[in-house]
């Protein structure tokens, strides 16, 4: 129980990292989308797209690493 | 065929098949490095250098000042070779101040092109530096104090790592200074893409041949 708690804390302390890592991918997403596509509104539709692609697999690799670092 | 001189290079728009005036692709792409969104405005594509512009600056903008403004530096000496300013150069005129003071920290003034000390490299153990520089750090660098130099006339010694000293100031966020500043320029790579060539176009499969490539060679047409 103890040992949940102190995993819990130690994702908690981490939480705002993971708030200053939302700029980035937001960013990254508009520049992708950008870079395929020329029209305004198709740009501001692929970047949602994009943005729940790199959510996606930052956070899945987010996930891995947490889950191995507890069975470590 | 038009004359070189009146030659047109077009990009064709994924969404919907229109043509992009690329103008002169080479120039557009060297503006695009040198100010991110700049070669998309002189190409027309207003919007969009508008969206480059914004995104990138912004993101440079916020990694300064994440940083306190000192995560973006030029520096090759042995004990503190910078890699990441090769990213960071990525955004072109932005970064470029960090190339001007790392090579007037390297010169015989050992003082930084603008004493104000923006994008200077940090100062590493023994390093000569400038009185003048010397003072205005003991003046303005609360971290920094008259007993950290050494007087070796008719320079300044530096005794202490101002690196440490930023590490320890910024803690995690010297790190990520340095990374929203190192993403900004990477992502203006693509933007320079985008610019020299246009949109970049889907993945498309190439269908199989029907043809029988033995048939193909025999009656000559294929290379």
């Amino acid at each position: 129980m103890d040992f949940n708690i102190i995993v819990f804390a130690l994702f908690l302390e981490n939480i705002p990292m993971l708030f200053f890592s939302l700029p980035l991918i937001a960013a990254a997403s508009v520049i992708f989308a950008a870079t395929h596509h020329e029209s305004p509104p198709v740009i501001w539709r692929a970047t949602a797209e994009w943005a729940m692609w790199l959510i996606g697999i930052l956070g899945a690799v987010l996930l891995v690493v947490f889950i191995i670092s507890r069975l470590a | 065929m038009q004359p070189p001189s009146r030659r047109r290079i077009v990009a064709v728009s994924p969404d919907d098949g229109s043509a992009i005036d690329l103008k002169q692709p080479e120039f557009a792409a060297f503006l695009a490095w040198m100010v991110p969104g700049l070669g998309h405005l002189y190409q027309g594509r207003t919007k969009k250098g508008a969206v480059y512009m914004s995104v990138i600056l912004t993101l440079f903008v916020v990694g300064l000042w994440l940083g306190d403004g000192r995560v973006v530096y030029a520096s090759w000496r042995p004990n503190d070779t910078r890699w990441w300013f090769v990213c960071q150069a990525g955004i072109g005129a932005v970064a470029g101040p960090a190339v001007v003071q790392s090579v007037s920290m390297t010169g015989t003034n050992h003082e930084p092109f603008w004493l104000a000390g923006w994008m200077t490299p940090p100062l590493t153990e023994g390093q000569l530096v400038s009185r003048e520089f010397a003072d205005r750090l003991v003046t303005h660098d609360p971290y920094i104090f008259e007993q950290d130099f050494w007087d070796r006339p008719p320079y300044k010694q530096f005794r202490a790592d101002q690196i440490s000293m930023w590490h320890h100031k910024l803690g995690r966020f010297f790190e990520l200074g340095t990374l929203y500043t190192v993403l900004a320029g990477m992502l203006n790579m693509l933007v320079i893409y985008d610019a020299w060539a246009g949109p970049m176009h889907p993945f498309v499969k190439e269908e199989k041949s029907t043809v029988n490539p033995d048939e193909e060679s025999n009656d000559g047409t294929s290379a």
